[in-house]
């Protein structure tokens, strides 16, 4: 690998339309949560995802400038019981149009179905206990999305606040499973990995030796924020310097690593700025090119 | 369906923060309620006596009232001390969701209508600011092409174009609701009357502005009207609904 090779990009948000504007070349790609550009109107409905215009002209503005990479949250790959092909299809027709580099989502819920209603969204990512019966759940849709979609699928580590008691496995040895038998790569998210270390006392270098690093194709950087007596994956603004330490540790060893994702959300961007936007572009390109000779 | 069952329950326990507390109590209210093995009842258990529990409530509700603040700002603002007990009951009543923002603010703004006509809400400007958001957000959500007007009238607003009655002057209104000042004390330098703010949708902006009480009056009613003058006809605001009817009389 070679420096031409070391690619940062940006997950949008609102606040980075002007920033893409005044910043051409800031970023090599732009990540995209394509929920983000759609109502979905309901399981079963017809015209069920409908773009919001306004949305969907600043995503063919981006497509016409940047690689695009999607990061979906509608698959609910931990969900029991149900795989929304609808939205599977919906993602095939728009890879078609926007040729995503990779996709991703995430070891998590965030819907849950009963007798009529497969639209009850949880309202955020609930954490999956680590056993056999939900990696076989998970990689069995992982299957379905990769024969449907020609392009890379990933799955992100999540955050947590609570410890389900008695899994069968560890996260290390469930993602790295999940991996193996699918044949999905894997997103570090390094700010998770920083989070879920300081809320549960474990040490996020050991987390990370412990991974199948050369599946990971994608690394999310972010900073956060405390709320009561927890740290939070608030995207809160510029990285803690425990993430830059993570990041900086694990790079070495992602050898297949396609991209570093700067994530923040829109709401923080005052914190930020222009400047310190590209600063963290800046630092993340930085730590992986000084890596390179490793 | 174990597996499936102990999602719900999960689920339950986070946006129920009062099930969260029964459940501490009586933890015999879970193997009532769903259908857990022992593995997973205990798990359970577990749970919801860690302080991560907490933040996983308070961020449910984050992430519930979220689309409100974005899209509903200014009533939000109005709603004040009020909005977290309005809120609770709206949840409760509401507590499978989609959480499309879209639905969310619809369904909000449909429960607070409901309780201002109830007089259950009774906050200045609040009606007509509610009004004002609501019609803002059809803007910002509809589709590029709309369809017939299902009210059937002889003409309808060109579907980038909202009319809003106010019983305030707008402006004023505005200037206070984006001032640190607090709404209440300063109500009363808000001129009342009645005043119609036009809203047009171009490209990804919204264009507003004061019209007068005259066609403000005739753009509101619209549905209402079998005959308009051409000149408003001309102004691009008023669109004739092609219906079968109409059809027929254009077809020679």
């Amino acid at each position: 690998m070679d420096a031409s090779q070391v690619k940062v990009g940006l997950l949008y948000n609102p606040s980075l339309t002007d920033f893409l504007k005044d910043n051409p070349g800031a970023c090599d790609y732009i990540e995209i949560i394509p929920d983000m550009f759609w109502t979905d109107n309901g399981y079963g409905k017809k015209d069920r995802f409908e773009p919001v215009s306004s949305w969907e002209r600043t995503l063919d503005w981006m497509a016409a400038r940047y690689p695009l990479v999607a990061h979906n949250i509608g698959f609910s790959l931990g969900t029991a019981g149900h795989f929304d092909f609808e939205y599977l299809e919906n993602l095939r027709k728009w890879h078609e149009k926007y040729s995503f580099s990779w996709h991703s989502d995430h070891i998590s819920y965030v819907k849950l179905e009963d007798e009529h209603n497969f639209d009850h969204n949880t309202g955020m990512a609930i954490p999956l206990a680590f056993d056999r019966e939900v990696l076989d759940l998970i990689r069995q849709k992982v299957l379905l999305i990769q024969k449907a979609i020609d392009a890379p699928f990933l799955v992100e580590n999540n955050v947590y606040f609570v410890d389900i008691p008695d899994q069968d496995m560890t996260e290390q040895v469930f993602l790295n499973s999940l991996s193996e038998q699918s044949g999905c790569g894997l997103l570090l998210d390094v700010h998770n990995i920083y989070a879920n270390a300081l809320n549960h006392g474990f040490d996020g270098r050991e987390f990370i030796r412990e991974m199948d690093l050369s599946k990971v194709r994608e690394i999310h950087i972010a900073g956060g924020n405390a709320l009561g007596d927890m740290y939070t994956d608030s995207h809160a603004g510029p990285c803690p310097d425990g993430v830059w330490e993570l990041l900086d540790f694990a790079v070495p060893y992602c050898k297949n690593l396609k991209g570093i994702t700067f994530e923040f959300h829109d709401s923080y961007f005052h914190l930020l700025q222009y400047d310190g936007v590209l600063a963290e572009l800046s630092r993340a390109r930085n730590i992986w090119v000084k890596n390179l000779s490793n | 369906m174990a597996l499936a069952s102990f999602q719900r329950a999960l689920f339950d326990l986070i946006a129920q923060p009062a099930l969260c507390m029964q459940a501490k109590e009586n933890p015999g209210i879970l193997s009532d309620r769903y259908e857990l093995t022992p593995k997973e009842f205990s798990r359970l258990h577990s749970v919801i006596r860690q302080k991560g529990m907490a933040t996983n409530c308070t961020l449910y509700r984050i992430n519930r009232v979220t689309p409100l603040y974005t899209l509903l700002p200014y009533t939000c603002k109005l709603l004040g001390n009020d909005l977290l007990p309005l809120l609770i009951a709206f949840w409760e009543k509401n507590g499978r969701t989609n959480l499309q923002f879209k639905d969310e603010v619809l369904l909000f703004a449909r429960y607070l209508q409901t309780a201002i006509i109830k007089g259950a809400v009774q906050i200045p400007f609040l009606e007509e600011i509610l009004n004002f958001e609501t019609k803002i957000n059809e803007l910002r959500y509809q589709k590029e092409e709309t369809g017939v007007d299902a009210t059937g009238g002889t003409y309808t607003l060109n579907s980038c174009i909202r009319v809003v009655s106010f019983g305030h002057h707008p402006q004023t209104l505005f200037d206070l609701l984006t001032s640190d000042e607090p709404v209440k004390a300063a109500s009363s330098a808000v001129p009342a009357g009645q005043y119609y703010l036009l809203l047009e949708q171009t490209g990804d902006e919204i264009d507003m502005k004061v019209i007068s009480a005259e066609l403000g009056y005739i753009l509101d009613n619209i549905g209402s009207y079998k005959a308009l003058p051409r000149e408003l006809l001309e102004t691009g605001l008023v669109r004739e609904q092609v219906t079968v009817q109409n059809l027929h009389t254009r077809i020679p």
